[in-house]
């Protein structure tokens, strides 16, 4: 088994807010290997954004806080590192895809020159080679004419060309580790997939760690070899994909797959979880889930589940699985 | 605990803070219904009662006698003269108060005229697009960029000083703010399904605009307008200082700071006081049109 | 590019004869300028020969044509009062406008963008409620009061500086601290709010992601896209500043232009005012052409959908 690149134990991520202490993220572990690519899947509002932007402390501040637990990339402790330090890691070590490709790119700056200041900043390349590195970089994410792309300025690309160019940018330093940030959300239905190959690829060539966040159960199943459900900000079951897809052991697990509407089962009603997700400022004492879980108990009501290791590589947080 | 930095983090609303947040509504609507009030009553000469009002003296009487008192409340001062007298004699405070008559009238009248105009050719500009668009935004940048004062100027070389001198000075190029602002919002409202549903259905193009368009930029119509009370006061006293904008007999705030101008050594309550008002008044015409602001639509923060 | 700046170099043309047009029947519109200049023991003859020197025998159209061409060759008639050709006077006072002018205008810019941004970078800091307490102020009292006030304080009282004159620096810091005062709250905070909406944008969050140090972040990627707005409003600056000089040169008792103009006004001069205006009208123009081709060349959106 290859090694871990990144190892989250208990991350706790709140927002400091005129309405009060809003904890986004509250108690989150996983750790994710080699080559390896781990899904963070769960409704808008989970924490899975505010996860990525904590492993990358970019929280924005003042109200973004981290308040407890361990970010280990490769042996050290990020949430340990000053801000000097940590401005080292973004780009080398770890880096980022995010959302909207339409304002992801400086809308006055050439697709050529933001690519080559990553590859200026973490590269130590004499001048004249840095133009060969960005159109490699261009080339590894697929992009047709990457000569004539580098000239060109973001409004002039597609929103798919453009989500290519911001993977170029993160993959140009050959991060140890790469989280996307619901990359695919934004595009076409039929780009997405290619889109979604493209990674398949980049990690077989250059041995990146990925998490991907998303919502989307289709590209889970594609494209990631373990899997965290997350839910107001907890991780509430773990497994790789095929056990989370087959076999899920957590009651909000197995909703979620059923609200996936499929082609094979044409008799039955579309079917969506009732009630909404709890609001993060007011917290209920017992499991989050239980004001919409089918199949709760009373403990359910008073306390929250203790995380229960299936095996080593499935773990669930709910009172049903002992 | 990581992260937290040196900065301050919210934890809630402390009570304090709600205080002073419901102070910045209460306080200046005070303050604008006091000078609304002031306007209208400092004297009933207007409704027929001469003699009834606010203001504890004519404005424009002179008692020589009385010339250059500090106000009542400094040694030296007399009781009749709450702010003092000018140079010739004539009560400070009944001055200030007929003044705000002048400021609020001017500012109101001209904030109308310019309203509409301004939203009929922002509406058109930004709802017809192509060229009345550019025409319509080329003319809006000139009387956007023009000097309102040398426009004054103009005027009043060519029909004389006066109130309606004023006012049509600072209509005649202040409608274009109303314009752009409204022009980008109906830009907006032009691409929502309903004006689409109108337009299908074969709606006229003035009927889509006043039934539809109006309705959706009359939140930020309000913000502006309120905004541009305080623009407006500043505008006219400006004008009434350099002695182009409303003459003798009425006082103005502006001529007001001006005539105190030459007594600066000796009396300086002459200029002070109308000074005060007319920042006090601008400070809560600004501080209203912000609260209506974040009620009414956020987004136009950029104000 | 080009075809986008001969364009508007045309629509530029058009605007100011419109404006000429209107400025002109505008003057005359009101009255007969003869009644201005003409006395009551004027004879007949007298008054037939001024009305024909000025040209105001013949017709409105012929009148118009002969002022086009007239201000096409640099001639800007003459002042009624002072006999003076108008360019003339123009020349005196105009170095000690620019005098004034030239330095507030620049450190209103410099100062606006600096504590613009800085209050942006800091938000809710020091800086920041210090730059929006002094935005609020400033653009609620009077600047005329201000300057006066300051006068009153720094002058009078404390005899720290001197009110009238030229001729030393001490004498320059009253007045265009007063003409700073009317550009910079108003600048000030729309380079704030546009520094504060682009650090929000989701590419200065990338630039942060490749770990670029927090400088470059500012200095080169939110700072030229924050100055964007606020350079196509530096056009709109052009009131203030009239406003600014004028009344700062009556308060100070500054020869400049604006109190020839004002004094003109006064005196019902109109050769000057309608010379006056149809050159702030060329300078409206000039810097509304400016401003979008410079516009034009740093968004590059704009230069290539029009070109």
């Amino acid at each position: 088994m290859s090694n871990i690149v990144l190892q989250v134990e208990d991350l706790h991520t709140s927002f400091f807010t005129r309405a009060g202490e809003v904890k986004a993220v509250d108690g989150v572990s996983f750790f994710v290997r080699e080559g390896e690519t781990f899904g963070i899947v769960g409704e808008s509002g989970c924490g899975k954004s505010v996860t990525g932007l904590s492993i990358l402390r970019l929280l924005p501040e003042p109200a973004g806080q981290v308040t407890g637990g361990k970010i280990i990339l490769e042996g050290k402790n990020l949430l340990e590192l000053s801000k000097k330090e940590m401005r080292a890691y973004r780009g080398k070590m770890i880096s980022m895809i995010l959302q909207d490709p339409m304002t992801s790119l400086n809308p006055v700056y050439t697709v050529g020159d933001q690519i080559a200041e990553a590859v200026r900043l973490h590269q130590d390349l004499p001048e004249n080679m840095v133009e060969a590195e960005v159109v490699s970089a261009l080339r590894l994410l697929r992009i047709p004419d990457p000569e004539m792309r580098i000239k060109e300025y973001p409004f002039q690309l597609s929103g798919g060309m453009r989500q290519r160019v911001v993977g170029a940018i993160a993959m140009s330093c050959r991060p140890r580790l790469l989280i996307a940030d619901e990359p695919t959300t934004a595009l076409d239905a039929t780009i997405q997939a290619q889109y979604i190959a493209l990674f398949e690829d980049i990690q077989a060539k250059t041995n990146v760690a990925i998490i991907f966040i998303t919502h989307d159960f289709g590209v889970i199943a594609r494209i990631c070899d373990r899997v965290g459900v997350m839910y107001a900000g907890k991780i509430l079951e773990t497994a790789p994909t095929r056990d989370i897809f087959k076999a899920p052991k957590h009651p909000y697990t197995a909703a979620l797959i059923n609200s996936v509407p499929q082609l094979d089962k044409k008799d039955e009603k579309l079917f969506s979880i009732e009630g909404q997700p709890p609001s993060l400022l007011n917290l209920p004492p017992g499991c989050r889930f239980y004001p919409r879980c089918t199949v709760s108990m009373d403990i359910c009501k008073e306390q929250e589940p203790p995380e229960v290791k299936l095996d080593d590589n499935h773990s669930v947080s709910c009172w049903r699985v002992k | 605990m990581f992260g937290i930095g040196k900065k301050k983090a919210y934890t809630g609303l402390s009570r304090g803070t709600r205080i002073v947040r419901s102070l910045t509504l209460i306080i200046p609507s005070i303050v604008m219904v006091i000078m609304i009030i002031i306007a209208l009553f400092a004297n009933l000469g207007w409704i027929g009662l001469p003699d009834v009002g606010l203001a504890p003296h004519d404005p424009n009487s002179t008692n020589p006698r009385d010339k250059l008192l500090p106000p009542s409340f400094i040694e030296g001062g007399k009781s009749d003269y709450f702010l003092g007298t000018d140079r010739l004699g004539r009560d400070i405070f009944s001055r200030v108060l007929y003044g705000a008559r002048v400021s609020l009238s001017v500012s109101l009248i001209v904030i109308l005229i310019t309203a509409v105009i301004g939203t009929i050719l922002g509406i058109l500009s930004g709802y017809k697009g192509g060229r009345t668009d550019a025409f319509i935004m080329r003319v809006t940048d000139v009387a956007l960029s023009f000097p309102a004062l040398l426009l004054a100027m103009l005027l009043w070389v060519a029909i004389g000083p006066g109130y309606w001198t004023v006012v049509l000075a600072l209509s005649i190029l202040g409608w274009a703010g109303y314009a752009r602002m409204i022009r980008g919002e109906s830009l907006r409202i032009r691409e929502s399904d309903f004006v689409a549903q109108a337009q299908v259905v074969g709606a006229s193009t003035w009927r889509i605009m006043f039934r539809h368009i109006f309705p959706n930029i009359v939140n930020s119509l309000i913000v502006i307008m309120t905004l541009q009370v305080g623009m407006m006061i500043l505008a006219e006293a400006a004008l009434s200082f350099l002695g182009l904008g409303i003459t003798a007999p009425t006082p103005s705030w502006g001529s007001i700071v001006a005539d105190g101008r030459s007594q600066l050594d000796r009396a300086w309550w002459i200029s002070a006081f109308p000074g005060i008002c007319i920042g006090l008044v601008v400070m809560a015409g600004n501080f209203l049109g912000d609260w209506i602001r974040d009620k009414l639509d956020p987004r136009l923060r950029q104000l | 590019m080009t075809r986008f700046i001969i364009v508007r170099i045309l629509q530029a043309i058009v605007a100011l004869i419109g404006i000429a047009v209107i400025v002109f029947f505008l003057v005359r519109v009101s009255g007969d300028p003869m009644a201005l200049i003409a006395s009551p023991n004027m004879s007949e003859e007298q008054y037939q020969k001024i009305k024909e020197s000025l040209g105001l025998d013949k017709s409105w159209g012929e009148q118009f044509w002969i002022y086009i061409k007239d201000m096409a060759r640099g001639d800007l008639g003459e002042s009624l009062i002072r006999e003076k050709p108008v360019t003339t006077m123009i020349g005196e006072s105009m170095p000690n406008t620019l005098k004034l002018t030239v330095p507030s205008f620049v450190l209103s810019m410099i100062l606006s963008f600096f504590l613009g941004v800085m209050a942006a970078i800091y938000r809710d800091s020091f800086w920041d409620q210090g730059v929006k307490f002094l935005a609020v102020l400033g653009q609620a009292l009077p600047v005329f009061w201000v300057a006066i006030m300051a006068v009153l304080i720094f002058s009078v009282y404390l005899e720290w500086l001197p009110v009238a004159g030229m001729s030393t620096p001490a004498h320059y810091i009253l007045p265009v601290g007063t003409m700073i005062l009317f550009m910079l709250p108003g600048m000030m905070r729309l380079v704030r709010s546009s520094m504060l909406d682009v650090l929000d944008s989701e590419y200065i969050k990338m630039a942060r992601i490749k770990g670029l140090p927090e400088r470059s972040v500012i200095w080169k990627h939110a700072l030229r896209n924050a100055l964007i707005t606020p350079l196509t409003i530096i056009g709109m600056l052009l009131p203030s500043l009239v406003l600014g000089a004028v009344i700062s040169e009556q308060i100070f008792n500054w020869p400049g232009m604006g109190t020839m103009i004002l004094q003109a006004t006064f005196e019902r001069d109109f050769p000057v005012v309608q010379s006056i205006t149809m050159l702030t009208a060329i300078l409206v123009l000039g810097i509304n052409l400016l401003v979008d081709i410079l516009y034009a060349y740093i968004d590059p959106q704009i230069r290539y959908q029009r070109a």
